[in-house]
């Protein structure tokens, strides 16, 4: 029996969604796919089990954040600002306003943007963060209004996309 | 604006590049299955030739490979190959008779990574399974590895030619004229890699892999050793003569009294590599108690003359290179031996198991005549072929 028998089949399927959490988790198309590789390869180890008896979907994901986090030393330096958005022009321009978000983002520490992607970007609830970060819920409100906090401080121009965030239960 | 935040989330999540991973998760993952039950299995084993033991760190070198492979090559991220092989999947075969019994893929070829992966190569033709009893010699189509294993030639079917494949990148160039599957299997072709993998012979011409230019040979000569750079190349005639090919011209350099093999060229190009011995070129190589090579000699390129001999030390009559390959360090080079005592290790009574085939690499110092393992490669059949990384 072939020992990967539907693991191809369920990268196919899965793979780009687990690859635009990567992606934002770590602001950078080749660590994001250095990282799902990364986790793939450890599904592919454990897929006989994961196939038969577990859900490959949720080991994925669980290990993309906890890979992610655990990167510290290989993350990147912040992303340069060589080029930042010019002040001046049309304040609702997405393009710009989301090339702030990613800069201001790229200032996180892995944590907290783990928690701003499993939050706003999964949709996922507070305790369902917290399982999938392994701290409590408490913990996750806190740093979910640190992550914030920061991007305010760090980003100025997107307090209008900010402020009413905080609020959503 | 709530949901201002989360769209601007998910416009950035949507710049994400299109991946595609599952065959280089697998790859990943056999690799670090195989790496893990090689450091549990044996983490040093010493062999022993020709009087001396030495001792091997590579486990890819010591692998005996049997039956069928399961994984297919992935089309890139492939770490370098140390060598290549088919085995009929240990099963009888002869030509003619029962290959229409053997599933097709027992006829091809399986390459091995350094670090112990083993995968099918469909892609690659091998054994010819309509060949002749007569012409059973010419089992199967070559495939040659460079030196760094990171490139291998092979026919393409489908491309109906010679391609060159980088491993790692997966990008493949065609790197012969056309030619059919019937006339590999009437007449034999050998391939010769560079040891920068950046020139490729196939017969009567050499090709510059990556732009596919050609140069013809001329008539009746064949190349014997492929620098890199691609020139100049050292030739062979019909009458054994040598001699090095450049601008489309061959200067002969000399026509070898004993038995000769051509190596490679000094980096400098001013001294010719071989390996000789005593069997004159009229006799036939295999007699009885002849040893075919035992003297490296170096060879002057503008006066032909020997500058140079050694004889290897510590080498019997069973030590008889089939290859020359590049240079292993600047004083050694690498030649590639069948190993007989394989098959005479088992049991007689045994008739059932396969014998052991492979065969050895070596590099030999040619100002010492030294001799040095380098690696052991095997598979368990009744007939194969073997093609090391580098030969």
């Amino acid at each position: 029996m072939d020992r990967y028998e539907g693991f191809r089949e369920f990268v196919g399927a899965r793979q780009q969604a687990l690859m635009r959490s990567a992606f934002l988790l770590t602001g950078d198309a080749h660590l994001a796919e250095d990282l799902l590789q990364t986790v793939l390869t450890r599904v592919a180890r454990h897929w006989r089990k994961l196939a038969r008896d577990g859900n490959p979907e949720a080991y994925a994901r669980r290990a993309l954040i906890n890979e992610h986090i655990s990167w510290r030393r290989r993350r990147r330096p912040d992303i340069p600002t060589a080029h930042p958005p010019e002040r001046g022009r049309d304040p609702g321009d997405d393009s710009l306003h989301r090339i702030a978000l990613r800069q201001a983002l790229a200032r996180l520490t892995p944590r907290q943007r783990a928690v701003l992607v499993l939050r706003f970007y999964e949709d996922r609830t507070v305790e369902e963060t917290a399982d999938l970060l392994g701290c409590s819920s408490g913990t996750v409100k806190s740093q979910t209004h640190h992550a914030l906090g920061r991007l305010r401080v760090l980003a100025p121009d997107l307090a209008h996309l900010l402020a009413p965030v905080e609020t959503t239960p | 604006m709530t949901d201002l935040f989360r769209d601007h989330l998910a416009g950035i999540a949507a710049e994400a590049p299109q991946v595609d991973l599952a065959d280089r998760a697998v790859h990943r993952a056999n690799r670090q299955r195989l790496t893990a039950l090689a450091a549990a299995a044996t983490a040093v084993l010493a062999l022993t030739a020709g009087g001396v033991t030495l001792t091997v760190l590579d486990p890819g070198a010591t692998q005996v490979m049997t039956s069928t492979i399961t994984d297919t090559l992935p089309p890139s991220g492939v770490t370098p190959l140390s060598h290549a092989y088919y085995d009929f999947c240990g099963e009888q075969w002869d030509p003619k008779t029962n290959t229409a019994t053997f599933d097709r893929t027992c006829a091809q070829w399986n390459v091995v990574t350094r670090d112990g992966a083993v995968y099918r190569m469909p892609e690659a033709l091998g054994v010819y399974t309509e060949q002749s009893s007569e012409n059973y010699m010419n089992t199967g189509a070559p495939v040659a590895i460079t030196p760094d294993g990171r490139r291998i030639a092979y026919y393409s079917e489908p491309a109906r030619r010679f391609v060159a494949r980088d491993l790692d990148s997966g990008r493949i160039w065609p790197v012969s004229e056309e030619i059919t599957r019937a006339a590999l299997v009437a007449g034999g072709t050998r391939l010769l890699f560079s040891p920068d993998g950046r020139h490729l012979a196939v017969s009567g011409a050499l090709y510059e892999v990556e732009t596919g230019r050609r140069t013809d040979l001329p008539s009746g000569w064949f190349a014997e050793s492929v620098p890199a750079g691609g020139s100049p190349l050292v030739v062979r005639d019909a009458d054994d003569r040598i001699g090095l090919l450049a601008d489309g011209q061959v200067r002969v350099l000399f026509k070898p009294e004993h038995w000769f093999m051509a190596g490679p060229l000094s980096e400098d190009g001013r001294t010719l590599t071989g390996l000789t011995g005593r069997v004159p070129t009229s006799r036939h190589l295999t007699e009885d108690g002849e040893v075919p090579y035992d003297t490296l000699v170096s060879i002057d390129t503008e006066t032909g003359r020997v500058t140079r001999s050694v004889k290897l030390r510590g080498t019997d009559a069973r030590f008889s290179p089939m290859r020359i390959g590049a240079w292993a360090s600047p004083t050694e080079i690498t030649v590639a031996v069948p190993d007989h005592d394989f098959s005479d290790r088992r049991d007689p009574a045994d008739v059932k198991t396969p014998p052991l085939l492979g065969q050895h690499t070596y590099a030999l110092d040619v100002t010492t005549g030294q001799v040095r393992r380098l690696a052991s490669h095997t598979y368990r059949a009744w007939a194969g072929d073997l093609a090391s990384a580098g030969f």
